[in-house]
This record gives C-alpha cells, structure tokens and sequence, in this order.
C-alpha cells in the first residue's frame, strides 16, 4: 500500500480542497494525507511536516510549495528522496517563477492536454519529465484518477 | 564543449561556483539533480539518466563527489565522467566495483589518498586541490553591525564531529580500549603522519571483531577499516577543536560559529551557525584571526575551509598539512602551527602586531585567487580527460 501526500495551497486556489479530497477518494487503496500550504506554520516547518510525511509519493497540485527553496535557491523538494508528481489544473503567471527552477529528474509535471508540449518544454527547459493529463480542471470523478496514478507509478521500477 | 553537471541532493554550496567557472569560460552546460535512495541501486534513475545522456550530446557529466550509478551510466553510454571529490575519503560505499570503468576521471584534493588508490591499481584517479571563487566573495562588503556582530579578535568556524567510536569502544576487550585511547592520544598531538596507516589496524580489527562475536553472540557488530578510520578521525578532531577552543577562549576574545558548543567552552562566545555563502564570509572577513584544525582523515590536503579562509582576504591560523606548505609559505600568506600552545603563542603575536597580519592576510589572499580559482580548475579537469 502506497503512503501518498498531497500538497495543496488554497489560498491560490479554493478549489484545490475538493480536488484534494477527489484524488484521496479514487485511490482508496492507498494511504492519504493532505497538507495545505495555507495554514500557520513557518516555511521551514511546512516543508518538514512534508518531509516527515515519510510519504512514498508526493504529489502538488498547481506547483503548491514550489515557494519553498533552499540558501542556494534551489527547490526544496529536489532534496526528497521520493518520486513526485506535479499536475498543472491551469497555466497561469504564478507558474513561471516556480517552473523556472530546476527540478529534480524523479519528478514528472503533468499539464492539461489542450497544452502545448514542445511550446511548454521550450518555456520551461530544467522540467526534466514533462506529460499530458486528462484530468480536465480537476473536478472529475475517480475513475480518471486512479488511470492517472497507474500510469504515474509505472514508471518507477523500483516503487 | 558541453557538460551535462550531476547535482546530488540539490547540489552543495559550491554548486554554483562551478556554474560561474563554466560560463566564465564559455562552455554550455546542463543540469540534472537527484536524490538516491540507494546508491548502489536504482533502476528508475539508471533508465532516465540514460535517456538523458542519449537524447543530449554531451562531451562529458560532470558532478561533486562521486556517484557509482553515474559512472555506470557513462560507461554504457560511452560518455566520459568527471567526478572531483570535495569529500575525503570518497563518500560511496563499495566504490572500488566502479572506480576502474574506463570513462571515469576522479579528482581527489588530498594527494595521499590518490596515492593510496592509485597503488590499488586504479590509474584514473588524479590529485586535485580544491578551489575558491573571489569573485563572489569580493562582492560581500561587510557593514560596520556586520563587523561588530560577526567579528572577533578569533573565529572558528566547524564541527566538533560526534562519533560512534565510544560506543563501540565500550564493547572492546579492556586492552584494547586501551589500544584505541593510546593511538587517540598520540595522534592528537601528531601532524603530518596519520598513524592507522602505519599501525596495522587488521590485527586490531580482527581482534575486536573477534571479540565482539564471542560477547555478543549473534548481534552481528563488527568494524571495518574505513569506518574505524573515519570515526578515529572524528574523535580526534574534536579533542583539538575543543582543546584549542578553550585555550583561545582563555586568552582572546573568541568567537565559535558550529551546530554546537561543548560545555567546557564557556569562556567562548559561541554565535549558533553561520551560513557558507554570506556569513562565514563575513566572519573571515571581520575577525583578526580565523583558525581551522583539519578533520584528521584528510592526510596530507588542503581543507576547503582555508582556501574559503583565504579567498575571503581572512587571516588564516591552521594546523600542518603537506600541501599547506607546498602551496603556502608559512608566515607569509598564512601561518601555520605545531600544536594548540603553538597556536595560543602566534595567535597572541599576531594580535599585538596588526601590520604583519595585514601582510600575511593580503598575500594569502593574491595566492588563493591566483592559484586556486575553479576556472584553473576546471581546465585541469578538461586537459585530463582529454576533452581540450
């Protein structure tokens, strides 16, 4: 059984609450937990809660944490040792700043199928693993989802 | 030429010097971070690092320290692989299984370990000193507050290593816990000659292993020599670091920047962390005298701390080291010791006499960006590897 953290941050966007609780609902085999970017604790401290998580997968939804970096500017995420997967629900002005570090090669970003792949990677060239989901705007039901996730894990061996 | 750089773990402090080095000298490069799990075994990096190396076309991949699983990678893919070790020794578990592939070029700053493997037979390893960007370091002016916060009359920067040792040591045969304090307590006071190397360890290792089995039937401890002389290494370090603290702390207004401070060092300010890329700068840059005492595995290298020490234009107070010397004249660009009262002595005539210490600061400054610029460096590396 898979050990899966969400991150989110609502404060961006509300409707990452529903999503959340959307993805922890179709992948009822694993064992989910959600942590909101919007809530009271320092920048250090969200970014440890993730880290103790002990999560075997973390997934973001519209690059929620992706404000966290180190004193060398570089994601904190890259220091995670667990796959990650990002999916984009829309592109907007608040992704490029977060798409323009470089990211860690176990991370796969997933933007909406009507993106443009090639226009996408040319923007963002340190995304090292870039795919198309059909995940909509994220307020599907679960069979969508669980596709997604057995798409995603394949592709680590190892996991 | 261009350089697909492996970042572990999101890359170290020095990540971004090597970048500045690559554009100073023109050559494109590209970066690929990871995070192993297990670094012997990943299949999900060993098929996308692979892909990467075949879809780019890269002269070389170059990284900080050494990863076999990049080394695998190049190999099969025929790319060469430039690995220089900031770490000594190597910090890779069963490193031998990988270090003979023919696409690998590893650097190692301390001269005595690349004889060491070299006499193993490995022909690709090659003796490199670390390095130091003034240019970043120039740009950091500290301010009068920095000064008065950050400055002192002397400075220390560093751990004081725990080690596991004493915990093991507690298991040991009563003679040779002995065996263990009396090497501790000679090499404390040693410099220059690193007395595992030439004490035969395998007996002792045997006989503790030996030990061990028979009164801990079972439970499976045993040592190894690399770990012995890492932890060995640790314990006697601390013991001069503390040493040293508390004679300086005695005499001078010192100052400890580290993650801790022994309780004996009370008479010591001790100041929490600073941070590698603008406080210990400034902490060179401001106080009078910067000590550093060498992690005792490093045999015979310059220690990144002082050629940091250096290039910032701070006062550099170090214990021997072979290269120190050959690269440095004592008393001229740095000043080197004998012993911690040695230290204590020259610290207290430096203090009284300023201009000499203006002299010695600004030379070993022109030395470090002259000599040990990462652009110099990274030439080194290219020529070696055949790729100029």
């Amino acid at each position: 059984m898979y050990r899966i953290i969400i991150v989110t941050d609502t404060s961006r966007r509300p409707q990452h609450a529903e999503i959340s609780r959307w993805i922890k609902g179709a992948l009822d085999e694993a064992e989910t937990t959600i942590f909101d970017m919007n809530c009271c604790m320092a920048e250090h401290e969200k970014f440890y809660t993730i880290k103790d998580s002990e999560a075997d997968i973390l997934i973001t939804l519209d690059c929620a944490g992706f404000e966290m970096v180190n004193i060398m500017d570089v994601l904190s995420y890259n220091t995670l040792k667990m796959p990650m997967a990002h999916i984009l629900f829309e592109r907007s002005s608040a992704h490029e700043e977060a798409l323009s570090h470089l990211q860690n090669l176990s991370m796969f970003t997933y933007i909406p199928g009507s993106e443009d792949m090639e226009e996408f990677k040319a923007a963002f060239p340190l995304v090292p693993n870039v795919k198309r989901h059909e995940l909509g705007d994220g307020m599907k039901g679960s069979a969508d989802y669980k596709s997604w996730f057995e798409d995603y894990v394949n592709e680590y061996p190892d996991l | 030429m261009n350089i697909l750089i492996f970042e572990f773990n999101g890359g170290v402090l020095n990540s971004a010097d090597i970048r500045h080095a690559l554009k100073k000298k023109n050559i494109s490069f590209h970066t690929v971070s990871y995070c192993f799990r297990d670094t012997a075994h990943d299949e999900f990096f060993v098929k996308r690092f692979s892909r990467v190396l075949a879809e780019g076309s890269y002269d070389a991949v170059f990284s900080i320290n050494y990863f076999p699983l990049v080394a695998r990678c190049c190999c099969k893919a025929g790319v060469k692989y430039l690995a220089w070790s900031f770490d000594c020794p190597l910090n890779a578990n069963n490193v031998e299984e990988t270090l003979a592939l023919e696409t690998n070029y590893v650097f190692l700053f301390d001269r005595e370990h690349t004889r060491q493997y070299k006499r193993q037979g490995f022909s690709n390893v090659y003796h490199l000193p670390l390095a130091v960007n003034c240019d970043r370091l120039d740009m950091i002016k500290p301010t009068k507050q920095e000064a008065e916060h950050y400055g002192a009359d002397v400075s220390f920067v560093g751990r004081f290593y725990e080690s596991d040792l004493p915990k093991f040591r507690e298991a040991m045969s009563e003679y040779d816990r002995g065996y263990v304090d009396a090497v501790c307590a000679a090499q404390t006071d040693l410099y220059g000659c690193f007395l595992p190397d030439i004490c035969d360890p395998d007996a002792f290792i045997e006989r503790v292993n030996a030990h061990y089995a028979k009164t801990m039937p079972g439970a499976g401890v045993r040592i190894h020599r690399e770990w012995l002389f890492y932890e060995l290494s640790k314990v006697v370090t601390r013991r001069e670091r503390v040493r040293l603290m508390k004679l300086m702390g005695d005499s001078f207004d010192t100052k400890l920047y580290s993650i801790e401070c022994p309780d004996i060092l009370s008479s010591v300010t001790y100041m929490g962390t600073c941070d590698y890329l603008t406080g210990m700068p400034t902490v060179f840059k401001t106080s009078r005298i910067n000590l550093h005492t060498t992690l005792r595995c490093i045999r015979t290298g310059i220690p990144q701390r002082v050629v940091d020490i250096l290039g910032a234009g701070g006062f550099c107070l170090a214990n021997y080291q072979e290269e120190i010397l050959e690269h440095f004249e004592n008393g001229v660009d740095l000043v080197v010791y004998d012993n911690v009262f040695d230290a204590v002595e020259k610290a207290g005539y430096y203090l009284s006499h300023p201009d000499e210490a203006e002299a010695i600061r600004r030379s070993g400054y022109q030395k470090a960006r002259e000599y040990f610029s990462y652009e110099d460096r990274l030439e080194y590396i290219f020529r070696t590897a055949g790729l100029i």
